[in-house]
């Protein structure tokens, strides 16, 4: 048997999820909760295996609260249940820890599957999603750099022995812009002048 | 209170000049009348004195000659022996003898009485000459000689016409000077120049020059003569033997002094003409220098009226009016460039600069502080406008926010769960379909129109991750290729909300321009936070607009509306070859303000 506990702000919606569930033998609705507060004090009195977690709650987001609740309770499997369907949201889940993500335009069938792959100890995304993962997490890789890729650019050209008046016009931005550019990159790298900047970003391969 | 002058400056002027000029001239005419006068007087005097004096030694001649001529006669007689008779008859002869008579001591004869008189008055004298009263055969008195001799005694009766004729000699005495003489019972003696028809011996003069001759007194006086009239007379005594008259040498004062009034008439009349011409030289002198100070008059009152008048520069005779002058043109220029900086301010120029004409322009200055409560007011109301502005915007932004929201979360879940209800239900499986799919496509449009209205993806992850969205939907539907930058800081962002938005909203207008008008193939966005500020960098290859004109409806405006709003800046390049908007917009710099 498969608790779950439901976090949604609609008591219709919740009404006929549970009525769903119910058709499922091998699944049972142990708690509800309206908004995060409600969950959060939920999860401390019941056990359960998996949450079905609305992110639009009267009092936060269920994103905020996702890290917390699988840092407290680390059995328990967060199924984000939303009626958000940009990649920024579903990024943000995986990020904060969710085992999967469902839109509530969702299917019978995608329910069960998505409730009973992540009690397996599974993740659950649909395919286009996990695509999506994939291309965002090779993206995301350079969050970590130093520089932006603008930064680094104008961090070239510089190097290059390229004045500012040039590399405004082959960027196609104003010169109090490319200034404005070379003393944030300087603060970053924490030099004072151009020379140390190429310096520094040569013996950093930044560039 | 004063009592307000009624007279006209040149008037003062006129009369200052003109009085003066009648003092000056009335003091010379009396000082020369008054020398010419006494001078003239003292000649008349001197002259009618000589000729008294001539007049007087003449009759005296006449009388001794009388005297001679007897005792010539009386010897040729002698001498010869002739009869008594021829004696007679030679002293008839003697001019001007009348009568004669020979009385012999010896003989009896018989004489008039007055004749025998006159004998006896002379009787013991050798010699005796007296005043033969009127009556004795004459109309008039004249004199007679008595001569005694041891002989016979001589008696001659004269008439006064030798002595009228030395008397009438013309001797300048002009057209009223006579001679005469007065006997002791003050009556004419011999003929008046003026009653030439007269009888001399009825003519009385008592006058005090008569008195003062016959008192043995000589001089000279002003007085009137027997006529009455007023006369300059020298007077003085003829005495010979017994006769004892005055001789009076008499002008009329009017005629001794006709020089003196001649000129005197002369005078008034060049005093007159003097003070006419003096007058007219007054009146012009004074209007001339009247003419400037009145006309400066004009100009200050003019002023006082608050108008400016033109400065002309005139030429003055007295460097004091050119000063002035100078001074009042230089006060009019002076209020007008003050009036020209108050008109530019009242216009609304309020960037017109205005230099004080003195640390004390009292004008200049409270016009510079008035120009300087209008620029605060200006950009107060600047201010205001902006924040209302703002505060539409934010209040339209929040609306449009909470509708989305209730569409999304509120309407959608709604719908989510009919879905759930139908799939549960126990209905053919074409009929659950088509109403799913139903549900289906109302839940896609639903989301369209909350996301047209706010992007959720915009409130929960900011402009940067909304902007890569909306750049991921453009590339979807259109060919164009799109190089999105976001280089807004992911960890320490300052952006609030209200920015968030407006980047979002901004960035939207500027594609949705180059997707829609601008037929580019290629569209450029890089958003940039820097410390202070936002970049926003959105070029395209398109074919460009005048950002001049098309501005009227497109989303440029909004554009520039918000980024005023926001207080940024906005430079748009458009050409054939694209356009280039880039936009900076500053950032609230609380993180580095302790204060």
């Amino acid at each position: 048997m498969i608790k779950i506990i439901l976090a949604d702000d609609h008591q219709l919606f919740r009404n006929g999820l549970k009525a769903l569930i119910k058709t499922n033998s091998s699944m049972q609705v142990v708690a509800e909760a309206f908004d995060t507060q409600t969950l959060l004090e939920v999860l401390t009195k019941i056990s359960a295996d998996v949450l079905l977690l609305d992110i639009s709650l009267p009092d936060g987001s269920g994103l905020e609260i996702l890290q917390e609740i699988k840092a407290k309770y680390p059995g328990l499997k967060c199924i984000m249940l939303t009626m958000h369907q940009e990649k920024q949201y579903i990024l943000q889940s995986v990020k904060m820890g969710a085992d999967g993500y469902l839109l509530k335009d969702a299917d019978e069938q995608e329910l069960k599957e998505a409730i009973e792959q992540v009690h397996a100890g599974g993740k659950y995304y649909k395919n286009k999603i996990s695509d999506m993962i994939v291309e965002s997490f090779a993206a995301a890789t350079p969050e970590k750099k130093l520089l932006t890729d603008r930064e680094k650019q104008i961090v070239k050209m510089v190097a290059d022995g390229k004045i500012t008046k040039e590399i405004a016009d082959l960027l196609c931005i104003s010169v109090r812009t490319v200034e404005t550019y070379r003393s944030k990159i300087m603060k970053k790298l924490e030099v004072s002048n151009s020379a140390e900047m190429v310096r520094l970003a040569l013996k950093k391969e930044i560039i | 209170m004063k009592a307000k002058p009624t007279f006209k400056l040149e008037h003062w002027l006129a009369l200052g000049f003109f009085g003066l000029n009648l003092i000056f001239t009335v003091i010379i005419f009396i000082s020369v009348y008054v020398q010419m006068r006494s001078s003239l007087l003292e000649r008349t005097r001197n002259q009618l004195r000589s000729i008294n004096l001539l007049k007087e030694k003449l009759v005296q001649s006449y009388l001794h000659d009388k005297v001679s001529e007897a005792s010539h006669t009386i010897s040729y007689f002698r001498r010869h022996a002739e009869v008594d008779s021829d004696l007679k008859e030679r002293l008839t002869v003697i001019e001007d003898v009348r009568e004669a008579y020979v009385k012999k001591p010896s003989s009896e004869n018989s004489f008039p009485a007055l004749v025998d008189s006159l004998f006896q008055l002379s009787l013991g004298n050798d010699l005796y000459l007296g005043t033969l009263p009127v009556g004795f055969g004459a109309d008039s008195a004249s004199f007679f000689i008595c001569l005694n001799d041891t002989a016979f005694s001589v008696l001659l009766l004269f008439s006064m016409q030798g002595i009228q004729n030395v008397l009438m000699e013309r001797s300048g005495m002009g057209a009223t000077g006579e001679s005469y003489l007065v006997g002791p019972d003050r009556k004419l003696l011999t003929l008046s120049r003026f009653l030439p028809n007269q009888q001399p011996s009825t003519i009385q003069a008592k006058t005090t020059g008569v008195t003062e001759a016959l008192a043995g007194q000589a001089g000279i006086l002003i007085y009137p003569d027997y006529r009455n009239v007023m006369i300059i007379g020298a007077y003085r005594p003829v005495r010979f033997q017994n006769i004892n008259w005055a001789l009076l040498t008499e002008i009329d004062l009017s005629e001794a002094m006709s020089p003196v009034y001649a000129i005197r008439d002369q005078f008034i009349g060049l005093l007159i003409l003097l003070m006419l011409v003096s007058l007219a030289i007054s009146l012009f002198l004074s209007k001339q220098l009247s003419r400037p100070i009145l006309a400066l008059r004009e100009k200050i009152l003019r002023l006082s009226q608050g108008v400016l008048p033109p400065t002309q520069s005139q030429s003055h005779l007295m460097i004091e009016l050119v000063q002035i002058t100078d001074a009042i043109n230089r006060l009019i220029k002076a209020l007008r460039r003050t009036a020209v900086f108050a008109e530019q301010i009242g216009e609304g120029n309020l960037s017109v600069d205005y230099v004080p004409l003195s640390n004390k322009d009292e004008l200049g200055h409270s016009i510079l502080r008035m120009r300087e409560q209008l620029l605060k007011l200006n950009q107060e109301k600047n201010a205001l406008e902006r924040e209302t502005k703002k505060n539409l915007l934010n209040a339209q932004e929040a609306e449009r926010e909470r509708i989305a929201r209730d569409i999304h979360d509120g309407i959608g879940p709604l719908l989510t769960t009919v879905r759930l209800k139908i799939n549960a239900m126990q209905q053919p499986v074409h009929l659950k379909q088509e109403l799913l799919e139903l549900i289906d496509s109302t839940l896609n449009e639903l989301r369209s129109v909350s996301r047209n209205l706010m992007p959720a993806v915009l409130m929960d992850f900011g402009p940067g991750e909304a902007l890569a969205m909306l750049v991921d939907d453009l590339r979807k539907n259109t060919n164009i290729t799109f190089h999105y930058l976001n280089e807004l800081e992911t960890v320490n962002s300052n952006l609030e909300k209200e920015i968030g938005i407006a980047v979002y909203r901004i960035c939207q207008e500027a594609l949705n321009n180059a997707v829609k008008h601008a037929r580019a193939t290629v569209i450029q966005l890089t958003v940039t936070e820097f410390e202070d500020h936002i970049d926003l960098f959105i070029r395209d290859n398109g074919r460009g607009f005048d950002p001049t004109v098309s501005t009227k409806g497109s989303g440029l405006r909004n554009i520039s509306e918000r980024v005023s709003i926001l207080g940024g800046d906005i430079a748009v390049n458009s050409g054939p070859s694209g356009t280039v908007i880039e936009i900076e917009l500053p950032l609230p710099n609380d993180k580095n303000n302790f204060s």
